[in-house]
């Protein structure tokens, strides 16, 4: 609440000529722009975009990567969240904003992805019945799966569901938003694999990939995009 | 022996502030109206009151509406205090926050209707607070980090962030969930459960073919991580565990819960142990009254939650004693010790600690005095929380970690005017009671400084008699450090509002009056600035919200004039026996320039007063060495001058007035501008009997 009022007592006609009248009027004004001038005393409309610096309200960090000829392959052992690909690029998408003051953080990701192997014949059907015959176990079906998020500073702010290997080629998006307080953050993007078995329902189980060949079924990048929004506060 | 009359001189070197008493100091005043003491000791002119925006836009154009008055008025800040917020409420219920930068128009008004986490506004017409009909406390506030709670034991109590108004806490605990033994398979994970690997269900260990059984209970969390209470146990739901993964078909539980009000995020849901015995029979009963963390729904969507965690991975053990509702009408709230406290008729209720939402169960202290009745208000000060009742003082003291207790200081006296209570810097807590107005003295805890309670009233006991004891809630407070004062807004004789200020010069223990500010509610903001914030009453003549300033000379727009008014207490000159004659009046004040001083005498107490002099005005110039004032030089002639004090004279006669035993002298300016040191009087006194015959000095020679 920036609006300001003077202080200093009125001056009326027939009153001394005292300087400090003026000089500590003029304080007045000169310390509340130093440093307190906001909203309630900068009118609608006072200032328009040709008026203000670059990336004072927004700044937009932005990576993107497209194969040249080496794909970027995800890593599919172990079942924890990580960052780190091979081939074309060496991680995934990561940002290091140092902001000065509180912001807004918008980021997204998005990419296109392709599994190498989709061949029925390299998932695990799961056909064991139950023992007591209850007709609602029903086979599950292993495919093979990618997920993925976005954290920042560790605090997962956007994930995507399980993206199969039934389709040979997807494109994953996540997006996620978040509050900054000022000073440096770390946006990863990361990813984790597992085999899914899904069944009816919602329900799924989960267990590691070390089921199949690694190195041949992982799932690999041909290009992403991200980019992190920062709207200051 | 007769002795001639001689010329005799008092003087009075620093002016005192209002004292009422017949027999008083002769330093004292028995009027100071409209001056303030400034820290050169002097009285000067106090300053007078603008809209908050009157001439931001246009001149002097008010933007509020002349229908409504404000009824509370509320100051918050966030970032270090780079963003503030000024509140209040309307007449008429709506709760609006200023918004310096929108343009005065009948539709587009300097100010923005609070709005709710699901939008709807308070604009009197969606969302309408209740406003209290007659003298009252009103809405209060208390500020908890970056958040401002109101309370008026009315409407559901709510929280402001800057941006959403919010419910705060929460009145009820969910409805109960429901348990569903349901077919699945959950050998290795579960939905988002983690990982439990072997042959493991809900159970911990090796349930295999076991008949199991549990209980649920769940919470809402609202987005600050306030938890509601805890929901009654869902049904006991039995689960058999299978040997493997295909022969367990109910080896997870459905679990149906509740969503929560606006502002919930997430539901935390809690769950015993196994329940039964080996035999599978569930006669383990005191297992079932226990809760363990199971884990967070993080959202307000879902109803179903799908559990299938052995008993070894649960949490925490929960007490339900520890989570309680906000209290219900709840009518006064602080700050204290990283605690909320509320009180509710003669009850304290205080938070758990660091968390100003939740009330467990047993957090609360009983008030008790001999005539009872509710709290009327608390004041967080130094080591203590003030509480007051309306004829009793408590302290409550100690901390969330040794417990918090309560002591009665006083059962004499009290206040019901809990937004008329201010720390007074040096001195202590300042609030006023229907008898008079008190300091309460020292640090409050046991040390070797006492806690005392300081009658500060006396001088103005008669003024402060006029008091409307009946509308003492309405009273307001208010610290204005820029001047060094205290103002305490009252409400006189039979009106409701209040409709004049006490004002108490901290830093000289003083006194004096002003008139004409009407003062709903008020603030003094504790930002860089410091301004004195008020809402107004008075809709029709001053409507809106006003800053109180030495920039103007008017009381409003278009209001009257500040009118600085000193008049001395009554002065036995010589001897209140013996007659005197005043001669000389020396007035000793600053040359602030062409603009009068007027004085006025009052004789012996009397109805009327008298100039004793030509006309009884000078100019506040040096005879002989004027400075150039506003109105006559140029920029290229004028020069710039400065504040000097300075002596003006005034010849006195008392011819025509009866014999002069108690004087009173009044000063006020022409104009506006006053600033007074002291004075001198000069006056004649002694015995006249030692006459001399005149045919015996001058008579003919030879006799």
């Amino acid at each position: 609440m920036a609006y300001r009022y003077l202080m200093k007592d009125a001056l009326e006609t027939g009153g001394v000529l005292l300087p400090d009248d003026w000089n500590m009027r003029n304080a007045e004004y000169a310390q509340e722009m130093n440093g307190y001038l906001d909203r309630d005393n900068l009118g609608e409309g006072w200032f328009d975009t040709t008026e203000t610096a670059d990336k004072v309200f927004h700044e937009v960090l932005h990576t993107n990567w497209t194969h040249s000829g080496t794909s970027a392959k995800t890593k599919t052992t172990g079942a924890n969240w990580r960052s780190d690909v091979k081939g074309g690029q060496t991680s995934m998408p990561s940002f290091s904003p140092d902001t000065t003051t509180d912001a807004l953080c918008r980021v997204e990701f998005g990419g296109s992805l392709g599994f190498t192997m989709n061949d029925a014949t390299t998932k695990i059907a799961d056909t064991s019945t139950a023992a007591d015959g209850d007709s609602v176990i029903e086979a599950t079906f292993w495919s093979s799966c990618i997920q993925f998020r976005i954290t920042v500073d560790g605090i997962e702010v956007g994930r995507t569901g399980w993206i199969s290997d039934e389709y040979r080629k997807s494109s994953p998006y996540v997006l996620g938003v978040i509050p900054l307080p000022a000073g440096q953050h770390t946006i990863k993007c990361e990813y984790r694999v597992a085999e899914v078995g899904y069944r009816q329902g919602n329900e799924y189980t989960q267990r590691l990939w070390t089921a199949l060949d690694a190195s041949s079924t992982a799932p690999e990048f041909w290009r992403w995009n991200a980019q992190c929004i920062l709207t200051y506060r | 022996m007769a002795s001639n009359p001689q010329t005799l001189q008092v003087e009075v070197n620093q002016l005192g502030g209002i004292d009422e008493r017949y027999r008083t100091d002769p330093t004292a005043a028995s009027v100071v109206q409209d001056m303030t003491l400034t820290q050169q000791g002097t009285w000067k002119q106090c300053g007078g009151f603008r809209g908050i925006t009157s001439d931001y836009y246009n001149g002097s154009d008010n933007p509020f509406p002349t229908t409504g008055v404000i009824s509370s008025l509320h100051w918050f800040t966030q970032h270090n205090g780079a963003k503030q917020h000024l509140i209040w409420e309307t007449g008429a219920g709506a709760l609006r926050t200023f918004d310096g930068s929108r343009p005065k128009t009948n539709t587009n008004r300097p100010w923005t209707n609070l709005r709710t986490v699901e939008d709807d506004p308070y604009d009197a017409s969606t969302l309408t607070r209740t406003i209290p009909s007659g003298p009252a406390v009103g809405t209060v506030s208390a500020v908890w980090g970056g958040r401002i709670f109101l309370v008026n034991g009315e409407d559901e109590p709510i929280q402001y962030d800057g941006r959403r108004v919010m419910r705060a806490g929460y009145a009820f605990p969910p409805g109960s969930p429901t348990a569903a033994a349901t077919r699945g398979r959950f050998r290795y994970y579960s939905l988002g459960m983690g990982t439990v690997d072997g042959n493991e269900s809900l159970g911990s260990g090796n349930y295999n073919d076991k008949t199991c059984g549990w209980r649920y209970r769940y919470s809402f969390v609202n987005k600050y991580g306030a938890e509601s209470p805890l929901s009654d146990p869902s049904n006991t739901v039995a689960v058999r565990a299978g040997a493997n993964e295909h022969n367990n078909p109910y080896a997870g539980v459905w679990l149906s819960i509740g969503k929560g009000p606006p502002g919930t995020v997430a539901r935390r849901v809690y769950r015993t142990r196994d329940l039964a015995g080996s035999d599978g029979n569930f006669d383990n009963p005191g297992r079932a009254e226990v809760f363990y963390y199971l884990d967070e729904v993080r959202d307000n969507v879902t109803v179903t939650f799908e559990d299938a965690r052995p008993d070894s991975l649960l949490g925490f053990q929960v007490n339900k004693d520890n989570l309680g509702p906000w209290p219900r009408r709840a009518t006064l709230a602080a700050v204290f010790k990283n605690t909320m406290w509320l009180a509710v008729d003669n009850t304290l209720h205080f938070s758990a600690n660091g968390s100003p939402e939740v009330f467990p169960t047993y957090n609360k202290i009983t008030l008790s005095s001999s005539q009872g009745g509710p709290i009327t208000a608390m004041y967080a000060s130094k080591n203590a929380l003030v509480v007051f009742q309306r004829r009793a003082v408590h302290l409550i003291r100690g901390s969330q970690g040794s417990g918090f207790s309560s002591d009665t200081l006083t059962e004499s006296l009290g206040t019901s005017a809990h937004k008329a209570i201010g720390e007074v810097p040096g001195q202590g807590l300042l609030f006023a009671s229907e008898e008079g107005v008190y300091l309460l003295t020292g640090t409050l805890a046991t040390t070797a400084e006492p806690t005392r309670i300081v009658d500060i009233s006396t001088p103005i006991e008669k003024t402060y008699a006029r008091l409307n004891k009946s509308a003492l809630p309405a009273a307001r407070g208010a610290l204005y450090r820029r001047d060094r004062e205290f103002w305490l807004a009252i409400p006189e004789l039979g009106s409701a509002d209040n409709t004049k200020v006490l004002v108490y010069h901290y830093e000289y223990k003083t006194w004096s009056t002003r008139s004409g500010f009407p003062i709903s509610d008020m603030l003094a903001a504790d930002d860089h600035r410091g301004y004195l914030h008020f809402g107004s009453h008075d809709a029709a003549s001053h409507p809106g919200i006003h800053i109180y300033t030495h920039g103007v000379t008017e009381k409003g727009d278009s209001g009257p004039a500040v009118t600085p008014t000193y008049e001395t207490s009554p002065s036995v000159i010589d001897s209140r026996y013996r007659a005197t004659h005043p001669t000389f009046l020396h007035v000793y004040c600053l040359g602030v320039g062409a603009n009068d001083i007027e004085v006025r005498f009052r004789i012996n107490r009397g109805l009327t007063q008298s100039t004793m002099t030509d006309d009884g005005d000078r100019d506040q110039q040096l005879l002989g060495d004027a400075f150039d004032v506003y109105g006559t030089p140029t920029w290229t002639t004028g020069t710039w001058a400065k504040l000097r004090p300075i002596v003006v004279r005034f010849d006195l006669t008392s011819m025509r007035l009866p014999p002069i035993h108690e004087f009173q002298v009044e000063f006020k300016a022409a104009s506006t501008r006053v600033e007074l040191v002291g004075y001198q009087l000069e006056y004649l006194a002694g015995d006249k009997r030692g006459v001399r015959v005149l045919s015996a000095t001058y008579g003919p020679t030879g006799v």
